[in-house]
């Protein structure tokens, strides 16, 4: 029998945002990351594009949970953008360029296993999301 | 109104929220009114934000099996704006419909001031509202909600160590301490002479404060239609009930170790 949760209210609070926990801090990250200048790592470095950054939040978007833990979000010196977990026994690492193509690296600080191959449906990711998330 | 004198009570409760609220048929007002309401009140509540407005949930207090029963209204999304004062702490939600005043903790705040004064400034701001408003306003509802934030420092928090009603049946049983939790009740409360007169809910889980730091939410609210007379006095007799019903949940929901940790009283 499917549940149904009880119709509970919904109250009026305001510390208690309705926005996923991740969402302000990785948008204030990410304009602050825009405003970087070609060669900001030295030459030949490509500043993010606004792309890349809207590609990442569109994954992100569709990947977490509201209450997954901010990520860190960082430029790449080829202009991609990465966030990145490091928390819960993981090391989580979500790379994204202007087309939107995801480079996903995750690492299990407990057992070593370092995965490669792990794509945005793979069961691996969601249980990675989920350890890093309250319910 | 006096605290009653044997309701629990804590030096430093960890209530993070309080919200006490007035909802009524809806007014034919726009931002614009609120602006204009807002000038009088500026010196209390300098800062203005917009946000969407809340859905308008009536709470219907036949007994509830499965499923929902609450009644929707089909007025389109309006805006609700956020009065707030100069520390953050304090802040009026104004919506044609629903005018509620949000107490929150702050660095600047002190200490929490406690419900008398908290519903003071629902009161007066509510009446300065009405005033402004010069039309009667139809009440059709009230709530009132506490949200308090139960933190471990740095470890995550030990349910059973908080909420009274965890045992370590549930360690036991699933092999160690659960990575996530959460529990919901309502309970239609009845006063003294059998009759219903609001519905109370009790939201427990864990979560993360806006440090990252680890903590359980205890959320508990009670809800009730306007009685049929006494306008708004008898929506702030209400509102008391609803503190001491609260108060006393909260301290049964509650472990004595935390109660020493706040200072119970």
């Amino acid at each position: 029998m499917e549940y149904v949760p009880p119709p509970g209210p919904r109250a009026a609070t305001t510390n208690q945002r309705n926005e996923p926990l991740w969402q302000r801090p990785t948008i204030e990250r990410l304009l602050t990351l825009l405003d970087l200048e070609p060669g900001w790592d030295g030459p030949g470095s490509v500043a993010p594009s606004l792309g890349s950054a809207q590609n990442l939040m569109v994954l992100l978007n569709g990947l977490l949970r509201p209450t997954t833990l901010p990520p860190s979000i960082a430029p790449v010196s080829d202009g991609r953008l990465q966030a990145a977990w490091y928390d819960a026994g993981l090391e989580l690492e979500i790379t994204v360029d202007d087309e939107g193509r995801p480079d996903i690296g995750l690492f299990n600080v407990t057992t070593g296993a370092d995965e490669d191959d792990v794509t945005l449906s793979d069961p691996r990711l969601a249980e990675a999301i989920a350890r890093l998330s309250a319910t | 109104m006096p605290r009653p004198p044997h309701l629990p009570d804590y030096r430093s409760p960890p209530i993070n929220e309080v919200v006490i609220g007035g909802q009524y048929v809806g007014l034919p007002i726009t931002g614009a009114h609120v602006g204009r309401f807002w000038e009088r009140v500026l010196d209390q509540y300098p800062r203005v934000e917009e946000q969407p407005s809340l859905e308008q949930p009536i709470e219907t207090l036949a007994p509830r099996r499965s499923g929902a029963q609450l009644q929707f209204s089909m007025e389109p999304h309006q805006s609700r704006h956020w009065l707030i004062s100069a520390n953050d702490a304090e802040l009026l939600q104004i919506q044609p419909d629903r005018f509620l005043f949000n107490w929150r903790a702050r660095p600047d705040a002190g200490e929490y001031p406690h419900f008398e004064i908290i519903h003071e400034k629902f009161r007066q701001g509510f009446e300065a509202w009405r005033k402004f408003i010069g039309l009667e306003l139809r009440l059709t509802q009230w709530e009132v909600t506490y949200v308090n934030r139960i933190g471990a420092g740095d470890q995550p928090p030990d349910l059973g160590g908080i909420l009274s009603f965890i045992g370590p049946q549930l360690q036991e049983a699933i092999g160690g301490p659960p990575e996530a939790a959460r529990f919901d009740a309502q309970l239609l409360l009845r006063s003294s002479d059998g009759d219903n007169w609001a519905r109370g809910y009790v939201s427990a889980k864990n979560g993360f404060g806006p440090r990252r730091e680890p903590l359980v939410l205890l959320e508990l609210t009670v809800r009730g239609p306007q009685p049929s007379s006494g306008g708004a006095q008898a929506m702030y007799d209400r509102q008391f009930q609803a503190r001491e019903w609260i108060v006393r949940a909260f301290d049964k929901l509650t472990t004595d170790e935390q109660h020493k940790i706040w200072g119970r009283k």
